[in-house]
């Protein structure tokens, strides 16, 4: 097996606020290998975001990374702990943009409302590559054509609202990939976008990473988005990986309470003649001030055994078919997964 | 674009046009006139006999109807004739010859020395939030807000006059007052000028500095900086392309009333500082009712007003691609 391009070891990031402290990640740990597409699945604020803001060390104040590693395989073989770098020194900026780069969820605001398209772009390629403003330029008309944008050679000097959101979500995606980066993070990138458009976007994304054979982190709360771009899921609650595995895995055979109640929150054509009702996860995201001991999901789940449960916090722990799980009871709970056709 | 330009060009003579009345009638609103505030003035010891007054009233036109006042002015303004100060006993054309250019010699300065002040400093006091630099100037900013200009004016001729000996107020000192241009004088009048623009500006910088430190705030936490700065810019270089390219247009979009604001709105601490401006000569137009005096000031400082929203909103335009002419 080839050597990961990615690998998050115990990741904590926290924001220490007057109030008390959040630890939005707690001890997360994944790994990309090059070329794969891993998904990351959660509720809003189970830590997602900052998970990858933290990757490219632009985590907004006051979040600070508190511990743990991540390590990137560079283009040499060499690998580098970003935890490590000066966020604002040189090395890190070397790496934004032109060996990792991301894609925002709402490409209205993400784009610059007083630059054009081809400035915004066209920068990346003065910066990274070193190209000459005018053969930015041109560079950048190629990279609009790239994402099937049409009309690229006018669209280059318009403005984001000059053009619509689907759009603008091509250019965010030219943006990012105009330096050949190895590792694209999306960060809910199909979210604002209605479901016409979403396909498209998606449909442009596993065209170009089997083009160029870079890495994905997909990050989204839409498990029917997980099913149609990744091979790999990895599930997080309250900024811990409860899940990893397989999508295929994930799907037919959840291991973690938390993954089987999101599955059947989704809802299914034929459900309401069926009389079955669309399950919500049961309770809300606790007061995040707050720790309590044992499992972090005990008090919306629905098998706390309110022993072990709610004294002994979980570890993450393998149990087959490349699935990881953080539960004392996954063997025994033979949780339902859902049906039906998971493209490989 | 063009014709955005004619529409707005017709608006402004038709606006033009409007304050001229209401300049000329409001001038004229306090009881009495002229004559009546230049009787008392004199009236201490001699009487004047009424047919006097009847004679002076004649000799100025003020026994005319007020419309048939306003169209007199106003075709003689269209001639260059801005017609005479009563109280000065000159031409107003003459007066404003004489005050203008020193105005617009401080008042452009001015402007460009709040604007290159309070620009910098509002966006490191953005970018740097809370830290001791930001609340060392949000601390000079409040105080600079809070003092009115004259008094800071007051404060500086009484520290100048009695720790150093030296001369603060008008624009010449005494020995370069008559003396005819050279050098010296250049440079006299440039140092006071500064302190001038210095004391002028305070209050307009505090105030810009503060509204480009909330508008750059307001920016900096928006999606495209993020974007920004994950494309590996480094931080001063997306902050000055960015959000404060974004942040910045509103506050040169206030360019335009400052024009105004400079020239009317500094009578007292152009008096109290003896400049040789328009303001204190608006101030006592005023006073004494020397109507034509200041009418042609107010139609001046209007037209003013509306050249210089008319440039503030061509700047929007330029500054920011999603406004629509």
């Amino acid at each position: 097996m080839a050597d990961p391009l990615l690998t998050i070891e115990d990741l904590r990031t926290h924001y220490h606020m007057t109030q008390g402290t959040v630890r939005a990640v707690d001890g997360a740990s994944l790994t990309v290998m090059p070329g794969q597409t891993v998904g990351i699945v959660g509720e809003s604020g189970c830590g997602k975001s900052v998970m990858l803001r933290s990757i490219l060390r632009i985590v907004p104040k006051p979040g600070r990374i508190e511990g743990g590693r991540i390590a990137l395989r560079r283009e040499d073989g060499a690998v580098t702990d970003l935890t490590a770098l000066d966020p604002d020194g040189r090395e890190i900026r070397a790496i934004r943009g032109a060996e990792i780069s991301m894609i925002f969820q709402e490409p209205m605001s993400s784009l610059s409302p007083v630059h054009t398209i081809g400035n915004q772009i066209g920068e990346a390629l003065v910066l990274h590559k070193g190209l000459k403003p005018r053969e930015a330029r041109a560079e950048t008309v190629a990279a609009l054509e790239h994402v099937a944008m049409p009309r690229a050679d006018r669209i280059v000097d318009m403005y984001p609202h000059e053009i619509s959101g689907g759009m603008r979500q091509r250019a965010m995606i030219a943006m990012a990939l105009c330096c050949n980066p190895r590792l694209l993070m999306a960060d809910e990138p199909t979210t604002a976008l209605d479901v016409t458009t979403q396909a498209q976007i998606l449909a442009l994304m596993r065209r170009l990473q089997e083009e160029s054979g870079m890495a994905i982190l997909f990050v989204t709360h839409d498990l029917g988005v997980v099913a149609q771009m990744t091979e790999f899921v990895v599930i997080m609650y309250l900024g811990r990986v409860v899940e990893t595995g397989p999508v295929r895995e994930i799907y037919h055979a959840p291991k973690h309470p938390y993954t089987h109640a999101l599955l059947h929150s989704i809802p299914k054509l034929g459900q309401r003649r069926a009389g079955a009702r669309l399950r919500s996860v049961a309770g809300g995201l606790p007061d995040p001030y707050l720790r309590q001991a044992g499992c972090p999901f005990a008090p919306r789940c629905p098998h706390n055994d309110g022993a072990a449960c709610v004294t002994e916090a979980p570890a993450l722990r393998p149990v087959g078919n490349g699935c990881e799980v953080r539960c004392h009871h996954a063997e025994r709970l033979g949780l339902a997964g859902v049906r039906g056709k998971v493209p490989a | 674009m063009g014709s955005y330009l004619v529409r707005r060009s017709l608006q402004m003579v038709v606006i033009v046009v409007i304050i001229s009345m209401v300049a000329f009638f409001v001038i004229q609103l306090p009881p009495g006139d002229f004559v009546t505030s230049y009787v008392s003035s004199i009236a201490g010891g001699d009487r004047i006999t009424q047919d006097a007054v009847l004679a002076l009233r004649q000799q100025f036109g003020l026994d005319q109807p007020m419309i048939v006042q306003y169209w007199r002015w106003i075709t003689n303004i269209l001639q260059g004739n801005f017609g005479l100060s009563f109280q000065h006993q000159r031409t107003v054309g003459d007066l404003l010859a004489e005050r203008l250019p020193l105005t617009l010699a401080i008042t452009i300065p001015t402007t460009i020395f709040v604007y290159a002040v309070a620009i910098p400093i509002g966006i490191y006091s953005a970018v740097r939030q809370y830290s001791v630099g930001d609340y060392l100037f949000t601390f000079v900013g409040f105080i600079g807000l809070a003092i009115p200009n004259f008094l800071l004016g007051i404060v500086l001729i009484y520290v100048s006059t009695r720790y150093f000996g030296g001369n603060v107020g008008g624009l010449f000192s005494p020995e370069f007052e008559n003396a005819p241009w050279s050098f010296a004088r250049v440079m006299d009048v440039s140092r006071n000028m500064g302190l001038a623009i210095l004391i002028i500006g305070t209050s307009g910088t505090a105030a810009t500095m503060r509204v480009m430190r909330g508008m750059l705030l307001d920016e900096l936490s928006q999606a495209y900086v993020e974007t920004a700065r994950a494309k590996g810019l480094s931080e001063w270089r997306l902050i000055l392309k960015y959000p404060v390219r974004v942040a910045v247009s509103p506050v040169l979009s206030t360019v335009g009333f400052t024009l105004p604001a400079m020239i009317s709105g500094t009578e007292i601490t152009a008096t109290v500082l003896n400049l040789p401006t328009t303001g204190p000569l608006l101030l006592n137009a005023v006073r004494s009712q020397d109507m034509f005096l200041a009418a042609s000031i107010i139609l001046i400082l209007s037209i003013l007003t509306v050249i210089g929203t008319f440039l503030s909103d061509l700047l929007l335009v330029w500054a920011d691609p999603r406004i629509k002419v």
